[in-house]
């Protein structure tokens, strides 16, 4: 849940990065610290096995210009991807505000992604969530691969539900659609704790 | 115009003072270094002390994330969470304290101070804060609540 500091003028809003092993949660969070300003950065902690996959978490603070008085506090966290990590995730997404779901676009990971996906909402749901409660946006990363699915199969097979989700292509190593993606989800949390308007929000894709 | 115009800018503060006096008091009588209470989802929520020599937020994550790889370990094994933990250096111990289901109490400390005397204080301390962190959390969401919204600009970007 949001922690509001009202007498420290701070609100602190926890990002989950959510996708299956390899899809670039990580590398979003390496393009977000390479790419953004130190002063509104921490550094970028990985909790990692000898072969640089996530073991637990990944982890940076960020922090927006003052509104309002207020400083934002966004706490942007991964999960480790692989299978047999899923107490790991349900550890991390505790109190989480909102998610961005990763989709590895190659069409070979489409059973992985599906798996990710299930497993998220599951995981939710044991935090006494779900995704009709709390804000996300998908990032469909890897666009640059030559074998990657379409964008209306893969919002189909992801997106298909009665409020969607804003959308974002990327290609994570490069930075593209990295911040972006970041800032939807930044504002989408900004609209439910602050009843900021809409405007300015990536609409969801068309069908 | 303002927009807090009218809300009164002092929601919370007297709590937060009350708070601050009772982790500088633990300081006082501990010698720990530094003292921090974050949330189970790794937030800061206050802390006092010298400067632990890292980023605040980031000990905050790494201590919650510790507590809850431990608290599953536990119900793994058929036992309850355990409530305290500590972790030693060679020149640094960390005890984390659960305060209650929501919030951890985290100290930095060295060898030369007692752990004994770190673990008194710290049940002592959790007895003393519990009701006031829940007291300025829910204040501050009901002064928040009464703020007109927050005007971004949909041109610009909230990081960038």
């Amino acid at each position: 849940m949001a922690y509001i500091n009202y007498a420290q003028r701070e609100i602190q809003l926890k990002v989950v990065y959510y996708g299956c092993g390899f899809c670039g949660k990580t590398t979003n969070l390496q393009a977000i610290h390479h790419t953004l300003d130190p002063q509104q950065k921490s550094d970028l902690v990985s909790l990692a096995t000898s072969g640089d996959r996530t073991l637990f978490f990944d982890f940076m603070s960020l922090k927006t210009p003052t509104l309002n008085n207020f400083t934002v506090r966004f706490q942007l966290y991964t999960v480790p991807g692989q299978q047999i990590y899923m107490s790991t995730r349900q550890l991390v997404l505790r109190g989480a505000d909102g998610i961005v779901f990763v989709v590895d676009s190659g069409w070979d990971r489409m059973p992985e992604n599906v798996e990710s996906f299930q497993d998220l909402q599951e995981n939710l749901l044991a935090n006494n969530l779900s995704l009709a409660q709390i804000p996300c946006v998908i990032q469909y990363n890897k666009r640059d691969l030559p074998e990657s699915a379409n964008i209306e199969y893969l919002e189909y097979a992801f997106n298909n539900r009665a409020i969607r989700a804003p959308s974002f292509e990327a290609v994570a190593p490069r930075g593209e659609g990295v911040i972006e993606t970041l800032n939807a989800i930044a504002r989408l949390l900004m609209v439910k704790y602050s009843k900021t308007s809409q405007a300015g929000m990536a609409p969801a894709r068309a069908q | 115009m303002d927009p807090f115009a009218n809300v009164p800018s002092s929601v919370g503060a007297a709590e937060v003072r009350a708070l601050q006096g009772a982790l500088q008091g633990f300081l006082e009588a501990t010698s720990a270094h530094w003292v921090a209470l974050c949330d189970r989802a790794g937030n800061l929520l206050f802390h006092e002390g010298k400067d632990p020599g890292s980023d605040v937020a980031i000990l905050c994550a790494l201590a919650a994330g510790s507590f809850a790889a431990s608290r599953e370990l536990a119900r793994r094994l058929g036992t309850n969470e355990f409530a305290e933990q500590v972790h030693e250096g060679e020149g640094l111990r960390i005890l984390l304290h659960s305060l209650d289901t929501e919030t951890l109490l985290v100290v930095v400390f060295q060898h030369s101070t007692s752990i004994g005397l770190v673990r008194y204080y710290a049940a002592k301390l959790a007895n003393e804060v519990t009701g006031m962190v829940e007291e300025i959390a829910r204040a501050g969401a009901i002064a928040f609540g009464q703020l007109p919204p927050i005007e971004l600009d949909p041109a610009r970007p909230l990081l960038s």
